[in-house]
């Protein structure tokens, strides 16, 4: 069974999500692991710009977050466009 | 040479052509001049194909006097946007410095297509490197230089087909070839003043591009009206072995009008919100002209998070499609300053956050196509203002373009979908509206594109500099 479309709950805009400490922490973690990959080659004004890139990657995870889904909803994989017959 | 048939659609340089009024070596020569001595104001050309282009024009010019005529594209000039493989040591760029003497030795698909149906490649068209994967943030992201809009030399003719949208735009081609992730075919022929049109994914093969994002490329063509980018697609489309995501579905075009059909159509509340004066003002006109020929109502998509959706799969897939570069270190040799790294981030999304996206993406699909059903067409402006400044940062304008739901639906669910011109702002540049239709419904949206174009002359309207004298 699907999850109904209308449990999504986007409370919080993108942008404010990010003040969240949780949301924080995640962005820290994540951007440490690409600094920890890259950060070599990457200047600090570079960085800079990566560290905001990471942060619109987590707010776009939040912003998935806020639609509940079922066990059973697969992905769309292989991806083919929707067409009901009839 | 004669440059009357600069400016001509494909349907009549192809009767022309089969008539045996022009001979495709005449054409072919006509518009590979025109490509040497306008292209490079353009920055719209990577490599002209004189050599391969005189040899198929002389093949198409040889079979067509023995009474093998293939049908209206034998024999036209085209040019492919510089991620469609070719053979002949031919160079296929994909836009970015470090790639500038790659070589394949095989065509893509859909340059083999073309040339079953007699058409003769001209031309490999610039682009913004990587086709924008690399997140460039201003219109200088291509080692050939901005793309610049053949209306007005000091803006942006639109990404990431800019070479696609400026060459068909200034009459270098009668027709060329875009691909679109996410609004390369729309921006840029909304941008130019042209059709372009972006059909269902999977309905083209896409064997032999440059992958940007597996599950959101599609190929498809820009021309001067609807009806030839529904000849182009009838030539370029079906099922290949070789791309295991098209469609078994067939797609002949119907050209048919039939006058006395009224259309569906349908309008997103809010649509143009974002838009600027000029897209508001000439949308709300389109929508006065559609009006004669159609029933327009209100539509609504289900409130998901497109834009995240889209991004989430577009990073991850990006990230995985350009590993290789990233790894290597490559990014370093882009042109734009933000492209050196841009796909870093990317490197972050979480795999639970891409299949999350992809199953989001069903819900994404379904609500689209329930909402699509109802209509022929749901019509919007193409982008949300005209083309812009050359050394404008357009990060702003690309977020709103990301707040598009046509744009964030129609790729995300994979819809077709075509951008025709609408009119001119004060400045005298193109505005454009978008029809984008139901899976596989790209005969609808061409009908109501041709039914409009029949109603305007916005698009028979071309840069006055580049008309041909006399």
């Amino acid at each position: 069974m699907r999850a109904e479309c209308e449990a999504i709950t986007r409370a919080r805009k993108w942008r404010s999500i990010l003040n969240d400490e949780a949301t924080e922490r995640e962005v820290d973690v994540r951007f440490n692991l690409v600094k920890g990959l890259y950060g070599d080659r990457l200047d600090d004004e570079q960085l800079d710009e990566v560290r905001k890139g990471v942060e619109g990657i987590v707010a776009a995870s939040e912003a998935l977050r806020t639609v509940r889904l079922d066990n059973g909803d697969e992905p769309f994989w292989v991806f083919t466009p929707h067409r009901e017959e009839g | 040479m004669s440059e009357s048939f600069v400016f001509m659609s494909v349907r009549k340089l192809g009767r022309l052509v089969r008539d045996r009024e022009v001979s495709p070596t005449e054409l072919a020569e006509c518009f590979l001049d025109r490509l040497e001595t306008l292209g490079p104001d353009y920055n719209a050309v990577v490599t002209v194909t004189r050599e391969r282009a005189l040899r198929q024009a002389r093949h198409a010019e040889q079979e067509i006097a023995s009474g093998r005529y293939r049908g209206p594209l034998h024999g036209i000039p085209y040019g492919a946007k510089d991620l469609l493989a070719t053979s002949d040591g031919i160079p296929t760029t994909w836009g970015a410095a470090p790639l500038r003497n790659q070589t394949f030795d095989y065509d893509a698909t859909v340059i083999r297509r073309l040339q079953a149906a007699g058409a003769v490649l001209t031309a490999k068209l610039a682009m913004v490197e990587l086709a924008g994967g690399g997140g460039y943030w201003q219109p200088d992201a291509s080692f050939t230089g901005p793309g610049i809009n053949p209306w007005d030399k000091k803006r942006w003719s639109g990404g990431s087909s800019t070479g696609s949208g400026a060459a068909t735009a200034a009459g270098l081609a009668p027709f060329t070839m875009g691909s679109e992730t996410m609004g390369s075919i729309i921006s840029p022929a909304g941008n130019c003043g042209v059709a372009g049109l972006r059909p269902t994914y999977g309905r083209v093969s896409r064997y032999g591009a440059m992958a940007l994002s597996w599950t959101l490329d599609k190929l498809g063509p820009l021309c001067l009206t609807a009806d030839d980018c529904g000849l182009v697609l009838e030539a370029i489309a079906g099922p290949d072995p070789k791309d295991p995501t098209t469609t078994d579905r067939g797609f002949r075009y119907d050209d048919s009008d039939r006058s006395s059909r009224r259309f569906k159509l349908g309008v997103l509340e809010n649509v143009a919100d974002h838009a600027d004066e000029a897209t508001c003002h000439n949308f709300e006109r389109a929508l006065e002209v559609l009006g004669e020929v159609s029933d327009i109502k209100e539509a609504r998509f289900s409130d998901l998070p497109h834009q995240a959706i889209n991004e989430t799969v577009l990073f991850a897939e990006a990230s995985s499609a350009f590993e290789e570069m990233v790894d290597r270190g490559m990014l370093a040799e882009l042109t734009a300053p933000e492209d050196h790294f841009g796909a870093y981030p990317r490197v972050a999304v979480l795999a639970k956050d891409y299949l999350k996206a992809m199953r989001l993406r069903r819900l994404m699909a379904e609500n689209a196509d329930q909402v699509m059903s109802q209509f022929d067409a749901l019509v919007g402006p193409a982008r949300a203002g005209v083309a812009m400044p050359l050394d404008q940062d357009f990060r702003n304008t690309s977020r709103r373009a990301w707040r598009d739901a046509m744009l964030a639906v129609g790729n995300g669910a994979g819809l077709p979908a075509i951008s025709v011109p609408s009119g001119f702002s004060a400045e005298g540049l193109p505005t454009g509206i978008q029809l984008m239709g139901r899976a596989y419904e790209e005969n609808a949206i061409l009908s109501v594109a041709r039914a409009y174009q029949s109603l305007t002359d916005w698009h028979r309207r071309h840069p006055p500099d580049l008309l041909p004298a006399g």
